[in-house]
């Protein structure tokens, strides 16, 4: 498999000499590929341009993405599941706060789900950094850790709007390594020996986790001398505000705020004087700037530093506070350096409760419409219509049919797709229609499928197309029985005439039917048009004769002769039927029955004559001839049979 | 990330002029200077070529697939003025059908949407546009003459839709049939059959390039009642038309201005996507966004070989 170089940002190029100058190329059917070949100007020169010893090569180029890993379809049959009945349960109604459980719920669906499958990714991830499996865990990882803030933002809100307490949660579960290196110092024999000790302990005290930097601090030495007591106490008393604790905003930021106070006049004091550690740890306590600062990089990223900094200096921050401190922890951990990245730009712009550059920004940077099309479904659910937010409404649409483009093109993931455009509006209903069409028929199982799933959405014209597609194909094929099924189920009258007449004459020429299961089990069917009717009555005739109801049969043959069902060249085989019946020892045929069969004689005796002298050469000659040879058996048939139907009735019984 | 999943000598001794996928994707067809049509049977990443058509006298211009309910129909238009219209019979290919009634090249041809029946549009360089539509027996023929002056470069068929039923139920009454055609004129053109005497009628006239139009090509639907048709010219532009289906006026929208002329444009099976190819060398994508611009989604130009860049990164 060629690669294709890529040159800039948005180009490829394919090495082809014969390309080059030339190309051209058209998307291909619903399958996400394009067709490349070398064109010339459609103007008549003489001559070949094509050099010597060069071929002309046709090229298919597809552009690929960490959907179609094994790993990812897991990921996309297990959220089609959630998204399905989130919508279900959507359209049951009810207010915000009603909805917001069911949103939380399926949020944390989603998470788990992309978690799941970086955990999966890592257990097969070999040792080298550039592998697709690793990228595939990356973008799982800031999948993640976006949807996690987003949850935290905007879908599981708690009422007053204070958001740190979640922020701590969120950081402390991206950030496991430190909680990873406690555990490991605290299993070791001297933890305080341990080369991360202090490291360890600023740490978790930037991620709030209070109990265990008292924890790593009980097993130093001086543990019992006055500075490590003092702090203790200092962590022990640090209030973490509760939403449901019974406590105001108001009244907690007055005991924080007399917390830290009394943090600062230890401080002051010189309690921690002689422990220049205790003392870095009672400036951060403290909501000092420069100290929190200066250990940023233990904090590893800007979010995780605005994260600390708030929880030190503004424990009741809400969402509209976190635009600035953002700004300000970016700007120290960046200064004028690296550039931002896209990852950064996304939850900047979630701190911003900007939802439309968050979708934005991760379209861009994203290769698939995967998480866009959940995360937009999830927002929509949730802003559900407010004025500003309107325009997810739209966005979402059109992520939907996006999506749903790129699994049709798949071989087993459309039917997924399909199931995505069911709650997509009339764009959805019309594209279903295009995906379920143009699904390439390559068995008689795939043709039950899509026919299945366009009856279920009442697709009719779809069903009309596939099953004439699948008629014409078993015709072709020479399978009339197959073809006559597929024939009845299109509603096409023209085209299943067509075919009852093929074996119809099928029988004239060989006397054999082909397919007769089928046939026989046409039922109500049947009556689509006239000569699949008439077919269909006939086969029931032959079962009538083989199970010995001669009078039934009877009746029938001549029913369908004067119900003049029957096509031209098939009455010599019905006369021909008849024989035997008029040969019956006793009469199943009446006088009137056999008036009936008289006139029809009479009328094919003229019609055969004159046809003769026109000399057809169809294959209806076989019939009439057969017929001819036979018509003084009729003849004479019929008229015994008269006699003894004229006595028969006019007999009285006694 | 894009890659090249197979590639396939096609045996063509000399350049492709169009290269067209049947309805299901499954089936190619190439046509050359070469006076050849070659067809590919695609599966996943393979071609094979299952077919190697040789009756046209002059360079094979365009060829056009069927709707498979008619069975394996492809239609082919020359130099030599000729339409020819084949069928699949087993494993043969059969001619099923000729028409020579042009006065000199016929440069496109199109079927119509099988809702119409199976009905063949060719568009020649003596300016006329014939429609030939399958009976019982035989091929009518019916001619739009002087559709445009000095010749008609392309056409293409409007989606049947009636108006008003997006839904795929029952329609009432057959669906209109309308078609777009391009010409040296400079002028794309829209006709419309009036079913009560069967003539062909001109239904608009768009002007908007100011060089011989080159490809024509009207975007399948999507439920939506508005309509929208794609042109390129030798002026080097690609202008959308678009109708609301409601005012009934054709909007134009420059989609881009080129470095050289282009040829074709083709749309994508869903209408989302239209791929434009001509003679700067770059096949470009577009889409249009949900503000309702058109933007580029990727080149694929030739170049030197250059260092790949760093992967697009979080």
């Amino acid at each position: 498999m060629d690669s294709v170089s890529r040159g800039t940002e948005e180009k490829w190029a394919l090495p082809d000499p014969v390309l080059l100058g030339r190309m051209h190329g058209v998307v291909s059917s619903l399958c996400n590929s394009l067709v490349v070949f070398p064109h010339r100007h459609r103007l008549h020169q003489e001559g070949s341009q094509l050099e010597r010893g060069r071929e002309v090569r046709l090229y298919q180029v597809e552009s690929f993405s960490w959907l179609w890993g094994r790993q990812a379809r897991k990921l996309i049959n297990e959220s089609v599941g959630t998204f399905l009945s989130l919508q279900k349960i959507m359209q049951e109604g009810g207010g915000a706060e009603e909805r917001k459980p069911t949103l939380v719920k399926k949020c944390r669906e989603y998470r788990s789900m992309i978690q799941a499958s970086m955990e999966e990714s890592i257990i097969f991830e070999p040792e080298e950094v550039e592998s697709d499996l690793h990228a595939y865990g990356q973008v799982l990882y800031k999948m993640e850790l976006i949807l996690s803030l987003l949850e935290i933002l905007f879908i599981d809100t708690k009422p007053g709007g204070l958001v740190l307490n979640q922020l701590v949660v969120w950081v402390r579960s991206h950030f496991p390594t430190n909680h990873e290196k406690k555990s490991e110092a605290l299993e070791s024999d001297h933890p305080h020996q341990h080369p991360s000790y202090w490291e360890i302990i600023y740490g978790l005290v930037l991620q709030g986790s209070l109990d265990d930097v008292r924890q790593m601090l009980s097993h130093h030495p001086r543990a019992d001398t006055d500075p490590f007591l003092s702090m203790d106490e200092l962590l022990r008393k640090m209030p973490f505000y509760q939403v449901y604790g019974g406590v105001s905003a108001a009244e907690f930021t007055v005991r924080w705020q007399h917390w830290q106070g009394e943090c600062e006049r230890r401080l002051e004091e010189g309690h921690f004087a002689t422990c220049p550690k205790l003392l870095t740890i009672c400036k951060i306590l403290c909501g000092d700037l420069d100290t929190i600062g200066s250990l940023w990089d233990l904090t590893d990223t800007w979010y995780h530093l605005m994260v600390s900094t708030l929880l030190y200096t503004n424990p009741t921050a809400k969402l509209f506070h976190l635009a600035g401190a953002a700004q300000d922890a970016i700007e120290h951990t960046r200064g004028n350096h690296s550039a931002i990245t896209p990852l950064d730009r996304i939850l900047l712009a979630a701190m911003e409760a900007d939802t439309h550059q968050v979708i934005k920004e991760c379209q861009q940077v994203l290769d698939n419409p995967w998480f866009t099309t959940h995360l937009t479904d999830l927002l929509y659910h949730t802003f559900y219509q407010q004025a500003e937010f309107k325009f997810l409404g739209d966005l979402r649409e059109t992520l939907i049919l996006e999506y749903s483009e790129v699994l049709s093109g798949h071989r087993s993931l459309w039917q997924v797709g399909v199931l995505y455009l069911d709650h997509c509006g009339t764009s959805g209903v019309a594209m279903a229609q295009v995906v379920l069409e143009r699904r390439p028929l390559t068995s008689d199982a795939v043709a039950h499928k899509v026919v299945q799933m366009a009856r279920d959405r009442k697709f009719d014209n779809v069903v009309m197309s596939v099953c004439r597609v699948m008629g014409r194909r078993a015709l072709d094929l020479d399978r009339l029985g197959s073809a006559i099924w597929w024939g009845v189920r299109s509603r096409d009258a023209a085209f299943t005439s067509h075919i009852a007449h093929k074996i119809l004459q099928r029988y004239v020429e060989d006397g054999k039917f082909e397919s007769s299961p089928l046939l026989d089990q046409l039922g109500p069917a049947m009556l689509l048009s006239d000569t699949l009717t008439f077919l269909g009555k006939y086969r029931e005739f032959h079962m009538l004769y083989q199970d010995g109801k001669y009078q039934e049969a009877a009746t029938l043959l001549v029913s369908l002769i004067s119900s003049k069902l029957a096509p031209e060249y098939f009455w010599p085989v019905l006369l021909l039927d008849a024989l035997p019946l008029l040969k019956c020892p006793k009469p199943v045929i009446t006088s009137e029955q056999t008036y009936e069969l008289m006139y029809l004689l009479n009328n094919l005796h003229t019609a055969t004559t004159t046809n003769k002298e026109k000399q057809n050469g169809t294959a209806t000659e076989a019939g009439q001839e057969a017929f001819l040879e036979k018509e003084r058996d009729i003849r004479l048939a019929l008229t015994n049979n008269l006699a003894k139907a004229i006595i028969k009735e006019g007999t009285v019984e006694s | 990330m894009v890659s090249v999943i197979s590639n396939v000598d096609t045996g063509h001794d000399d350049m492709i002029h169009d290269a067209q996928m049947d309805y299901f994707g499954t089936r190619l067809a190439t046509c050359s200077s070469d006076r050849s049509i070659k067809i590919f049977e695609v599966k996943g990443s393979t071609q094979t070529l299952i077919a190697d058509l040789r009756e046209h006298e002059g360079p094979v211009w365009q060829v056009a697939w069927a709707h498979p309910m008619y069975g394996n129909i492809l239609a082919s238009c020359s130099y030599d003025r000729k339409v020819i219209i084949w069928q699949e019979d087993g494993h043969k290919w059969k001619k099923i059908h000729e028409y020579a009634n042009h006065d000199s090249s016929v440069n496109s041809v199109c079927w119509a949407p099988h809702e119409h029946g199976l009905v063949l549009a060719c568009a020649s360089s003596d300016g006329s546009v014939s429609v030939l539509t399958s009976t019982a027996q035989t091929w009518e023929a019916k001619k739009i003459t002087n559709a445009h002056s000095i010749g008609c470069n392309s056409v293409s068929w409007a989606p049947a839709v009636a108006s008003g039923s997006a839904d795929g139920s029952a329609r009432t009454g057959p669906p209109p049939q309308r078609m777009v055609t391009g010409g040296c004129d400079t002028y794309v053109k829209i006709w419309r059959l009036d079913s009560t005497n069967g003539e062909w009628i001109e239904e608009s006239k768009l002007e908007g390039h100011s060089d011989w139009v080159r490809d024509v090509a009207w975007a399948p639907s999507i439920g939506l009642p508005r309509s929208i048709i794609a042109s390129c010219s030798q002026d080097r532009r690609v202008i959308i038309w678009v109708n609301d289906g409601v005012s009934g006026v054709w909007q134009p929208r420059e989609l881009n201005t080129f470095d050289d002329v282009i040829w074709h444009v083709s749309w994508s099976v869903t209408g989302n996507i239209l791929a434009v190819s001509g003679g700067d060398n770059k096949v470009s994508l577009w889409k249009e966004s949900l503000e309702g611009q058109w933007v580029c989604l990727s080149d694929s130009a030739k170049s030197q070989q250059q260092p790949p860049s760093e992967q697009r990164m979080f």
